[in-house]
């Protein structure tokens, strides 16, 4: 033991990996070298497809059969595995190397108590344990990763936990049978941002409390170095720069990493304030909800019903970004269906350009030009079958303009719509599935805009994209906005990028608006805890405060 | 909806052009490819069921390409001839070739399937869309119409369809198609119910979009593959269920070489010349096999997509 204590506990040396599709290799990690040492964490960040996660995958030996280690070395605990099988892999899991996994949801066993999957975990390398042991001991792991109850909880199904709560015992999973050395892919890109801090805070202890070498997967760079000792950041393969936190933070850094930190929108708060318009408050209202109310019927008859909102009265004024924000069930996106016209409220008015919102929705939206939703999920909510053309050409179909024997016309502007979203023309063929995430949500946006409407609710349309991306989906916004003199209700729970692009902000918890008014002042001084709690969790938010560093 | 048939046609025929010249080459490489993908993923016994089919197909063109003699005349020299060169698959009590029977009967065979499976998917089809989009009541009176449909053995239904419209193959045809409409409506209710709901269907309403045209342009086509696998696997039931019927002699009439009306009147010749049985069984077996060996790989590979 004395003697691994010295070397690191997971060296990594030139490490080459090839996938192989029919009879060709390519090649997609280049070369990379890294070391962890005992009680440090280390963060791989990079975009997707740059090759982090086939990583994690190779030092832990998970990669798909079609994966190979072409060259170099992976020496873990002192023991070289990098020509591995997966049999000899087996005696390590669990009791040398534990991995968080990236969805929580659909991670844990449906039709399993929690105690039978964190028993199964316990006993990982301890033959014969008594069945009371493995009781005390789960009871132990779940009290320390913070559930309450714990004993209540052995006997509860996942469905039953919270995401939170689900990535916490997957992690009291994870850390069951004593492991030295940890791989979190991504743990909290499916929670809250207040959660995801609470997840992260744990680990972290964790990490302190028991030694363990952590190697921490992920896409935001600002979270990155926020909770890492090291940072590796990938592109395309390669290692671009691997440094302490500190010297990367002020150190000389690699042009891609600095356009990284860029793209954080915490680390740019100021960027589009040029675009601010002053005084937009005083702009008469657009869309007005006064006192509005969502109870979803409840399934069984006697129940109550889930409220969703409750007595929610906000203005949004014209050629404004106001912002809605909150956590998930805070009724944000319940919001946006009913001002949309999607979801019948029961309570109060709504009214956009003047037009009162029937409480029943219609089934179809007679008025598409007053106002659209964006969704949030582009590829769901465009038919599979459909080719980017006829997606976008939609709207002109189904609204007779242009139509009148007049195919040309309508091509015209759709090819129009595509070149003010940035895309090419040779996208026009393909279909959804076949774009990237970004460019998905290009073509939302375009088809919106072929209807030329005057308001557009975003429902949180960067939360799937990476950072470098959603700042390109962000930048096109604001050219929009300028070009078609549009307003926006903005749907999101990322306040580092509300505190970005927001004129007026508007906090939701639990279906009550807790507080609402200009971003500047609502953001230099929240007055409400909630709001408070929220910009606390903004990944990076202290740090880049601290550190002074400005990337403009 | 002609209309917006021909609109698609002329938009799918400007594609076409379009991609004709801009990247031909690479849209030709990207259908090899797609085609060396789709032949990759059959395995050699998809091999032999693609080979039968193209038989089955010979025989429905140009059986006169296949079997040289008369289905229908006799050759009283060779009265119930055991498999040989001259005959391969010998002659029934008339001399007539079997082979050539089962050749020529392939055209009808199949045809009654095709009429079977098309009664049995336009009104399921149908049905299904109005059950599952309208709700409510209508649902309620056509899912306890499938409902008690569906109770009823389907070949017992048939006969019973076949009872009433008359004996005859096409209406043999139509009693197999009848008792089928059942589980089509189901299949395809469940999958309009399913897509319905899908965001991308709230969101063609949400740009403007009227009930009528969402259902036509959304619903229907992405329920609809889901019910055309079943048709394939139906095709192979109704080849059963119509040989079946012929077999109890309720479709095509005797001089006709149908394949269950072979099974049926070499039945009596059974134990003295069994092939006029056993080879019409093969054949309706193997073509059997084929199609459900072919539609499975097809509903697997989507699933895989």
């Amino acid at each position: 033991m004395t003697e691994h204590d010295a070397a690191p506990l997971l060296q990594v040396t030139d490490l080459r990996i090839a996938y192989r599709s029919g009879r060709a290799e390519t090649e997609v990690v280049h070369g990379v070298g890294f070391d962890l040492a005992r009680g440090e964490t280390l963060a791989l960040v990079g975009q997707s497809g740059s090759g982090k996660t086939t990583i994690a995958r190779a030092v832990s030996g998970l990669l798909p059969d079609a994966g190979r280690v072409t060259a170099g070395r992976v020496v873990l605990d002192g023991t070289d595995v990098t020509a591995f099988r997966p049999k000899d892999w087996r005696p390590l899991r669990g009791t040398t190397i534990g991995y968080v996994p990236q969805d929580p949801l659909s991670s844990l066993d449906p039709l399993q108590r929690i105690g039978g999957q964190l028993a199964e975990a316990i006993r990982v390398g301890r033959h014969g344990i008594a069945r009371a042991e493995v009781r005390t001991r789960a009871i132990d792991l779940l009290d320390r990763v913070g559930i309450p109850n714990p004993e209540e909880r052995l006997s509860s199904y996942p469905h039953e936990l919270s995401g939170g709560q689900l990535q916490r015992v997957l992690i009291a999973i994870a850390i069951a049978a004593d492991p030295a050395f940890l791989i979190a892919d991504e743990p909290t890109s499916a929670l809250d941002v207040t959660v995801q801090k609470r997840i992260l805070d744990l680990i972290d202890e964790l990490r302190a409390e028991r030694g363990l070498g952590v190697l921490f997967i992920t896409h935001d760079l600002a979270l990155a170095s926020e909770r890492s000792d090291h940072v590796a950041v990938l592109n395309g393969g390669d290692l671009l720069e691997h440094r302490r936190v500190e010297h990367l933070l002020t150190g000389a850094q690699h042009e891609y990493t600095q356009r990284l930190f860029s793209d954080v929108p915490a680390a740019t708060p100021g960027k589009y304030t040029h675009l601010r318009l002053v005084g937009r408050d005083e702009q008469p209202p657009v869309v007005s909800l006064r006192e509005l109310g969502k109870v979803f019927p409840s399934r069984s008859a006697k129940g109550d019903g889930v409220t969703a909102l409750d007595g929610v009265t906000l203005d949004v004024a014209a050629g404004a970004v106001h912002a809605i924000v909150g956590e998930s069930g805070s009724g944000k996106t319940t919001l946006a269906r009913i001002v949309a016209g999607i979801t019948p409220y029961t309570s109060g008015t709504v009214s956009v350009h003047g037009h009162e919102r029937p409480r029943e929705a219609s089934a179809f939206n007679e008025r598409p030009e007053d106002l659209l939703l964006v969704y949030q999920n582009a590829l769901a909510a465009v038919d599979p079958r459909f080719t980017v053309e006829q997606i976008i050409a939609e709207p002109l179909r189904i609204g007779g303009k242009g139509n009148g024997g007049s195919s040309r016309a309508r091509r015209s502007r759709v090819i129009d719509a595509l070149d003010s979203v940035a895309l090419p023309q040779t996208v026009l063929g393909r279909r959804a599935s076949e774009l990237s995430g970004g460019q998905r949500q290009r073509v939302a946006l375009a088809r919106s805009l072929v209807v030329a409407p005057r308001i557009l609710v975003l429902d949180e349309p960067t939360s799937a994209l990476d950072v470098t991306v959603q700042s390109q989906i962000i930048d096109l916004l604001f050219d929009l906005r300028t070009a078609h003199d549009l307003t926006y209700l903005f749907i999101s729970h990322d306040l580092g990028l509300v505190e970005q692009i927001a004129d007026h902000v508007s906090v939701l918890s639990r279906g009550v608006l807790v507080e609402s008014g200009p971003a500047g002042d609502l953001l230099a001084n929240p007055q409400h805890p909630y709001t408070q709690e929220l910009l606390a969790a903004v990944p990076g938010r202290e740090l880049f405060e601290r550190s002074a560093v400005a990337y403009r | 909806m002609t209309a917006e048939a021909t609109l698609t046609q002329k938009q799918g025929a400007r594609n076409t052009d379009r991609r004709g010249q801009g990247d031909g080459s690479g849209r030709r490489a990207a259908i090899a490819a797609s085609l060396a993908g789709l032949a990759r993923r059959l395995g050699w016994v998809d091999w032999i069921a693609v080979a039968l089919l193209l038989l089955l197909l010979a025989a429905l063109v140009a059986p006169g390409l296949l079997a040289h003699d008369d289905p229908l005349t006799g050759d009283q020299a060779n009265v119930l001839a055991a498999p040989s060169a001259q005959h391969w698959l010998g002659t029934d009590y008339l001399g007539r070739d079997l082979w050539s029977r089962i050749v020529f009967g392939t055209g009808r065979t199949l045809l009654g399937s095709a009429v079977a499976v098309i009664v049995g998917l336009g009104v399921g089809t149908l049905l299904g869309l109005i059950a599952a989009s309208a709700g409510g009541f209508t649902d309620a009176v056509i899912s306890r119409i499938v409902d008690a449909l569906l109770s009823i053995p389907g070949l017992l239904l048939a006969m019973v369809v076949v009872v009433s419209l008359g004996f005859g193959s096409l209406n043999a045809a139509i009693a197999v198609g009848v008792s089928s409409v059942a589980t089509f409506t189901r299949v395809m209710r469940s999958q309009v119910l399913t897509v319905k709901n899908l965001p991308f269907v709230e969101a063609s309403g949400h740009i403007g979009g009227r009930p009528g045209y969402v259902l036509w342009r959304h619903v229907f086509p992405n329920s609809f593959s889901a019910v055309l696998s079943l048709a394939a696997l139906q095709f192979g039931t109704a080849i059963l269920w119509i040989s079946a019927l012929s077999f109890l002699g309720y479709g095509a009439p005797p001089p006709e070489p149908e394949w269950g009306l072979l099974v049926s009147e070499g039945r009596q010749y059974i134990t003295s010349s069994p092939w006029l049985v056993v080879f019409p069984s093969i054949a309706i077996a193997l073509t059997v096999w084929a199609i459900n060996q072919l539609s499975n790989t097809a509903r697997n590979g989507r699933n895989r997509d």
